[in-house]
């Protein structure tokens, strides 16, 4: 295989149109603002666990989605979305991360909004009422919400279809373990990825970049059986679903062992499986523990990630701590995989942003077997849908 | 711990502490080749200075979830483990942590011979191209035997301050 020449480098890949990405889809300003507009703001993104919402009134601020917002448990039990700001002169509401509140008062002239969005006070209303603004015109903005086994999604388009339809049996295979008992987020944390959010996103996909981590070198992922036996279940909406396999945790001792006891409802121990949402949300489970990622673009090489563990809400503190150390193990911010994976998207959104890298290959067909790159191509023909452009040729817009 | 610091007169702490075998002076001597050996990346010289029992977890207090959070806990082997598989895990070679430790506290801790001392902690991550920036802050919470021979930490809590850690890391802090 030889070298190429700038022209040879720069030339497409002698591919379908579906089968590489062009560079600038990852760094030009003006299709990171269509993404943002034409994806971001009208697809179901994922907000929080009701597991974070536990108690009536209790809230929680999502300040990465293009609007502030705040969702809010209210005295129905149900949860809602609003934009976080006063609907007077646009103060951001609430400013703490989480809490408790039956009412919330504006900081700045007091207005007082309760937990369905309604204004219920303002002080010295005569003048307004003067002006002819009453206080059912001076609600918050609230943003659909739909729930499904307790994830919580919002859109920020009034006008989308339900999240019922749109995600269809996607989260079928996480029903049983999301609901036969109850579960909660034990574990959160965010980070700055200097890559564009596709990038990370691409990361949950490809599957042929096992090799990569050196605990998965060590606990056997590579086999026959894994390589050729897995599949790739593709959903209408641009969702996908990586089916199981069986990690050999057995090899090292002092990896934390798992016990088919602690296993999740549906699961055995060494159970591997993952479900990425179309866009930004990837559910997986390592058998006693799942996690959550949420994937925000900050700007065209900036991505903002969520990262959540789950477990059972009823474990012991004993068995509490068996699952956090499991999911550290690979998962947080201290893991060996987790650091491994967001190194790996750093490194390829520099060879993009820097032009030295012209095109993503996502080539390879393998009867949608774990390392096809099917997956791939199928978030990125939702992607094309939503965009009107192949990503492959992202500068020309199909009429 | 009996307290923050300074709700003991020193004389009477330095006492206490030297009355078991070791100064404070000691017990900042003692941290400070700690922290020397995890910058130079000496995990033998680190393991060295800790007893057997020695437990190390990172931990974390979340606003999002209004939950303490533990990032990692291992024992000795756990920690010979992460450290035997450093050199295969993949990051950018050639980064470097440097931590800055500022004691805040020793008190007598609840087992004899045991002193309880918090440190504020500072880590400049150093790229190899020499480019320093701040990576976390936070405290060390550690537990010391200060009553035999040599000083020996048995217990380490890394308490951060700082949550957002880029792609994080392999290296505990």
């Amino acid at each position: 295989m030889p070298s190429r020449n700038r022209e040879t480098w720069e030339r497409p890949p002698d591919l379908p149109g579906t089968h590489f990405i062009d560079a600038i889809a990852y760094t030009d300003p003006e299709i990171f603002a269509a993404e943002k507009a034409q994806i971001m703001e009208r697809t179901w993104r994922f907000g929080c666990h009701e597991s974070e919402l536990p108690t009536v009134f209790d809230f929680r601020t999502i300040d990465h989605a293009a609007v502030p917002l705040v969702m809010i448990r209210g005295e129905d039990d149900r949860i809602r979305t609003f934009y976080n700001v006063c609907s007077h002169r646009g103060a951001k509401l609430f400013n703490d991360l989480s809490g408790n509140a039956k009412t919330k008062t504006c900081f700045f002239h007091h207005w007082t909004y309760d937990w369905k969005g309604d204004c219920v006070s303002r002080p010295r209303p005569k003048a307004f009422e003067d002006a002819h603004l009453s206080a059912e015109d001076c609600g918050l903005r609230e943003v659909r919400t739909e729930s499904q086994h307790g994830l919580v999604f919002f859109n920020l388009d009034d006008d989308a279809m339900s999240f019922a339809d749109y995600v269809g049996d996607a989260l079928s295979s996480f029903e049983q373990t999301l609901t036969e008992e109850p579960v909660e987020v034990f574990h959160y944390h965010q980070a700055v990825v200097q890559a564009n959010w596709k990038q990370w996103i691409e990361s949950n996909m490809d599957h042929y970049h096992e090799w990569m981590h050196v605990m998965l070198r060590r606990t056997n992922v590579l086999t026959e059986e894994t390589l050729f036996k897995r599949h790739v279940e593709l959903y209408p909406n641009g969702h996908i679903m990586f089916e199981g396999m069986r990690i050999d945790y057995e090899d090292k001792a002092t990896i934390v062992p798992r016990e088919e006891s602690k296993a999740l409802p549906g699961l055995a121990a060494s159970h591997y499986h993952s479900t990425p949402i179309f866009p930004n949300t990837v559910l997986m489970t390592r058998g006693t523990v799942m996690r959550i990622d949420t994937t925000t673009p900050l700007t065209p090489d900036t991505s903002l990630v969520e990262f959540r563990g789950l477990g059972l809400k009823n474990d012991s503190e004993e068995d509490r701590m068996v699952r956090i150390r499991q999911h550290n193990e690979f998962w947080g911010p201290f893991s060996h995989n987790l650091p491994e994976d967001l190194f790996a998207a750093e490194q390829c959104a520099t060879g993009y942003r820097t032009g030295g890298a012209a095109y993503g290959i996502i080539c390879r067909e393998e009867n949608l077997s774990a390392q096809d790159d099917g997956g791939m191509r199928h978030f990125y023909a939702e992607w094309s849908k939503w965009m009107g452009r192949l990503a492959s040729n992202p500068k020309y817009i199909a009429a | 711990m009996d307290g923050p610091a300074g709700e003991q007169p020193e004389i009477h702490r330095r006492l206490r502490t030297q009355t078991l075998g070791a100064s404070n002076e000691d017990i900042r001597d003692f941290l400070n080749k700690a922290t020397d050996a995890l910058d130079r990346e000496a995990w033998e010289d680190f393991l060295s200075m800790c007893a057997p029992e020695f437990e190390y977890r990172i931990t974390a207090f979340s606003y999002e979830l209004n939950k303490d959070m533990v990032w990692l806990v291992h024992d000795m082997d756990g920690l010979k483990y992460l450290f035997e598989v450093l050199p295969e895990q993949l990051g950018r070679k050639g980064t470097r942590l440097l931590r800055q430790v500022s004691v805040t506290d020793i008190a007598p801790g609840s087992a004899n011979g045991h002193m309880d001392v918090t440190s504020k902690v500072i880590v400049i991550r150093t790229s190899p191209e020499g480019v320093s920036d701040l990576f976390v802050a936070g405290r060390y919470i550690d537990i010391i035997d200060v009553g035999g021979n040599t000083l020996k930490l048995i217990k380490r809590e890394t308490r951060l301050e700082t949550r957002d850690l880029g792609p994080g890391s392999h290296v505990p802090i």
